[in-house]
């Protein structure tokens, strides 16, 4: 019986062998090491990279070929050990643990080598088919450390590349080194790190009466050993046998307590890998320079003062905006010409044609200005503030932030990493929610997908400052002017994020009380952002890639707007209808019925609010070209709105139910219906409530 | 001993004990964060409720609870 299955398994592994034509590789490692750098470098995808940790949090595939071989390869999100503390490292510790894969590629920081080992030392004991990169290679120089790779090699018995992926060097070994693995036979790796004396004794027992030897056994028991794990699924991988396995481990439990190991059992593990990594280390790396953390401390010691921190926090933001409001105005101008053109042309081609008027209407004052609008107004704010914005993210300065505002976090009894989800939520609600991941516990991280929304998006970015432009500024003179408007943009995220606060501290004490659980920060070094790369990179994937959402949103919705601008009932058409209806309840909140329309027809993206507004009230008669902002200005004026509009428009923009893919990936992280209709009623509640105090304050003072 | 929650900036230390349990335990275990490592303050945030220590050439941030459960031995 044992036999016939040794036959099979044998020839398992030799189909696997010579036959195979893909090889999986698993990219494995510490948190912010660059993974996803090696990734996209290798595979040519576009993973999120950046300078902190916890930016993958769920798996990638991607592909390479070399040597006329197809190579499959896997990023996994970062993770310290394998055995989990929060979802995003489960991802790894599943994947690591109970998929099939050739190859695991360990990358490492060899930087803080030492550490990074643990994760090596664990992953061989699981696999021998490992090849450790050792990767920041060039910061390592830097730094003056010096690691003997040749060395390391040999003491670890894999094959051992280093690398700096940021700088492309060392990817044609590393390719050569995964190849040599990968066509490796499969067998046990020696065992390196030998554990308390009696704990091996009892993994001897075991092993002994179990009977069956496969690659990975000794790391399969010292997992169901553990008193803190019940994961059923290390107890199938090893296929009892009879029942001989479930025997031995219950005696190897009843050993462990008989010799009071169990009490410390993870201690026990943790400290026999740190002891034999630190061997390691202090065999094979060199430290020259004491002091090469100074430079950075310096920098820190500014930008996380405890008095000055927070300051400088709000002027670079506030400097951000700045450009952004102020750079944007020239290129928006340009592209609104381009667009009259074409729409220009496309109108004359479209008579010479003899398409049907009602037809060309629609294309044309439909589908096209709809696009045009998108384009001219949304596009760029975003292209110049997500490329900031990235710049600071690969600078390293976000972790800096939920350092500094960690201390409101804490008091709203939530996870200071909080900050660095809501970060991401600048860029996109959707990011920021899956990014939630990051945080352990559960109340917490739903904490954060709850309020997420408040910081707003790329996509409500533009309005936000297309408002701003259209009503406050022009008001002062030159200089002033300028930063008049940007300290309401800075107001207006302000307000997002004490909501943010509030809104969290008030969950922790109501629907989600809880306790603040515990946590780490990891502040990585300052590194020198990749000017050129993060400006194009950021452009060209993220922007476009949310302009193009915009537009595939704004299209139907054009269409549907065009129709319900044509359509009539007794006489008005049904767009009059719908805001004629909707207008005496925005009244109350300050807005009017057609931006309440735009903000409900929006829901598939947020871009599209500004657009739907303009072409409902263009549809009402007044007609407007595409032309500057100003005029775009007087059509709103025409169609009443005043300041107070002005204002209650922006905070609906900022406070109001999250756009549809977000709320979709609420349900996905959440998986519960009751949580996704608690983020949608939660900011829309709170938004009508500000509004209709603002609206109603305003108009008695007016 | 001391807790790693009262020693002053920039005083290098050595860690005693990790008196807590559960999974914070074992993240602060594999940080590096075990008997006999030297670990030193080295930032502080405005309430002085979070602290950045330097552990293993990484800076690391705990909140004033975690560090608390840290035992740790002045050095000199
Ligand atoms: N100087 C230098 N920086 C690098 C190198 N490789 C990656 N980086 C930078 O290190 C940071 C982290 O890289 P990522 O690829 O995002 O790291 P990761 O391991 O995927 O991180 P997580 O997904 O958060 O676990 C980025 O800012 C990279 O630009 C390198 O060889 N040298
Ligand atoms: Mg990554």
């Amino acid at each position: 019986m044992l036999f016939s299955k040794m036959v099979e398994m044998n020839h398992q592994i030799n189909e696997l062998y010579e036959e195979k034509r893909n090889y999986k590789i698993a990219l494995v490692g510490n948190p912010n090491v660059g993974k996803s750098t090696v990734f996209n470098a290798l595979t040519g995808m576009k993973q999120h990279t950046g300078n902190w940790a916890g930016k993958t949090v769920s798996i990638a595939t991607g592909e390479y070929i070399y040597d006329n071989q197809k190579y499959t390869m896997i990023d996994l999100p970062g993770t310290y050990s394998l055995m989990a503390h929060s979802k995003e490292e489960e991802v790894t510790r599943d994947y690591i643990c109970f998929e099939k894969y050739d190859v695991c590629v360990v990358v490492c920081d060899s930087t803080c080598l030492e550490r990074n080992l643990n994760l090596v030392l664990q992953t061989l004991e699981i696999t021998s088919r490992v090849v450790l990169c050792l990767n920041l290679m060039d910061e390592a120089n830097k730094k003056k450390i010096e690691v003997h790779v040749a060395k390391l090699k040999k003491r670890l018995g894999i094959e051992v590349v280093s690398m700096s992926a940021r700088h492309q060097v060392g990817f044609e070994e590393l390719k050569k080194a995964i190849k040599d693995t990968a066509y490796k036979k499969y067998e046990k790796h020696p065992t390196i790190v030998v554990y308390d004396e009696k704990l091996e004794e009892i993994l001897y027992d075991m092993k002994a009466s179990i009977s069956i030897d496969t690659m990975n056994q000794r790391f399969f028991l010292l997992k169901l050993l553990d008193p803190s794990i019940q994961d059923a699924r290390f107890y199938e991988y090893l296929e009892d046998q009879g029942g001989k396995l479930e025997k031995a481990i219950q005696k190897g439990k009843l050993s462990l307590q008989e010799q009071k190991l169990d009490l410390h059992y993870e201690e026990l593990i943790v400290n026999k890998i740190n002891e034999k990594a630190k061997e390691i280390a202090q065999e094979c790396i060199q430290f020259h320079d004491d002091h090469y953390l100074e430079k950075d401390m310096r920098l820190d010691r500014i930008l996380t003062h405890k008095v000055y921190g927070v300051l400088i926090m709000l002027c670079l933001l506030s400097f951000i905006f700045w450009i952004t409001i102020s750079a944007s105005n020239v290129p928006g101008q340009w592209l609104s010409d381009i667009f009259h053109h074409i729409e220009l042309y496309t109108d004359q081609g479209l008579s010479l044609l003899h398409v049907s008027p009602w037809l060309k209407d629609f294309l044309t004052s439909g589908v096209l200005r709809t696009t045009g609008w998108v384009i001219s107004v949304m596009l760029p704010p975003m292209a110049i503030f997500f490329p900031l914005f990235t710049l600071l993210e690969d600078f390293g300065y976000l972790p800096r932030i939920a350092f500094n505002l960690d201390r409101y976090f804490h008091k709203a009894k939530t996870c200071g990493k909080q900050a660095l989800t809501m970060c991401m939520g600048f860029g996109c609600n959707a990011v920021g929610v899956s990014g939630c991941r990051i945080i352990d516990s559960p109340r917490e991280r739903l904490v954060a997908i709850l309020t997420n929304n408040f910081v707003p998006c790329n996509g409500r970015f533009p309005t936000l400052i297309a408002i701003i432009s259209m009503f406050f500024t022009g008001m002062l003179l030159s200089p002033w002017d300028g930063i008049f408007s940007t300290l309401l943009l800075t107001g207006v995220i302000i307000l997002g994020i004490l909501l943010t606060f509030g809104v969290s501290s008030w969950l922790s004490k109501t629907i989600l009380k809880g306790v603040p659980s515990s946590f780490t920060l990891e502040l990585p070094p300052y590194r020198k952002p990749q000017f050129g790369k993060v400006i194009l990179r950021s452009i060209f994937d993220r922007t476009l890639f949310v302009l193009g959402r915009a537009i595939s949103a704004a299209i139907p919705a054009g269409a549907i707007l065009w129709i319900m601008a044509n359509v009539q009932i007794a006489g008005i058409p049904l767009l009059q209808h719908a805001s004629t209806f909707l207008d005496p309840i925005a009244y109350v909140f300050g807005l009017d019925g057609v931006i309440l329309l735009a903000f409900i027809l929006g829901f598939p993206a947020n871009e599209i609010v500004i657009p739907i507004m303009i072409m409902a009230y263009m549809s009402n008669g007044y007609m407007i070209e595409f032309e500057h902002l100003s005029e775009l200005k007087a059509l709103l004026v025409a169609n009443g709105w005043t300041w107070i509009t002005a204002i209650c428009t922006m905070l609906f923009s900022l406070i109001h139910f999250p756009c549809a893919t977000t709320c979709m990936t609420i349900k996905k992280e959440t998986g519960s219906w009751k949580w996704t209709c608690i983020a949608f009623l939660l900011p829309t509640i709170i938004g009508l409530i500000v509004c209709f105090i603002v609206a109603n304050v305003a108009r008695v003072f007016m | 001993m001391h807790l790693l929650s009262d020693t002053i900036l920039y005083e290098e230390v050595e860690v005693q004990e990790v008196k807590c349990q559960g999974s914070i335990k074992r993240r602060l275990l594999d940080l590096g964060i075990i008997h006999g490592a030297f670990i030193k303050p080295m930032l502080e945030n405005t309430s002085k409720d979070m602290r950045a220590y330097l552990i293993k050439g990484t800076l690391i941030a705990l909140r004033k609870e975690e560090a608390s459960a840290i035992y740790v031995q002045r050095r000199g």
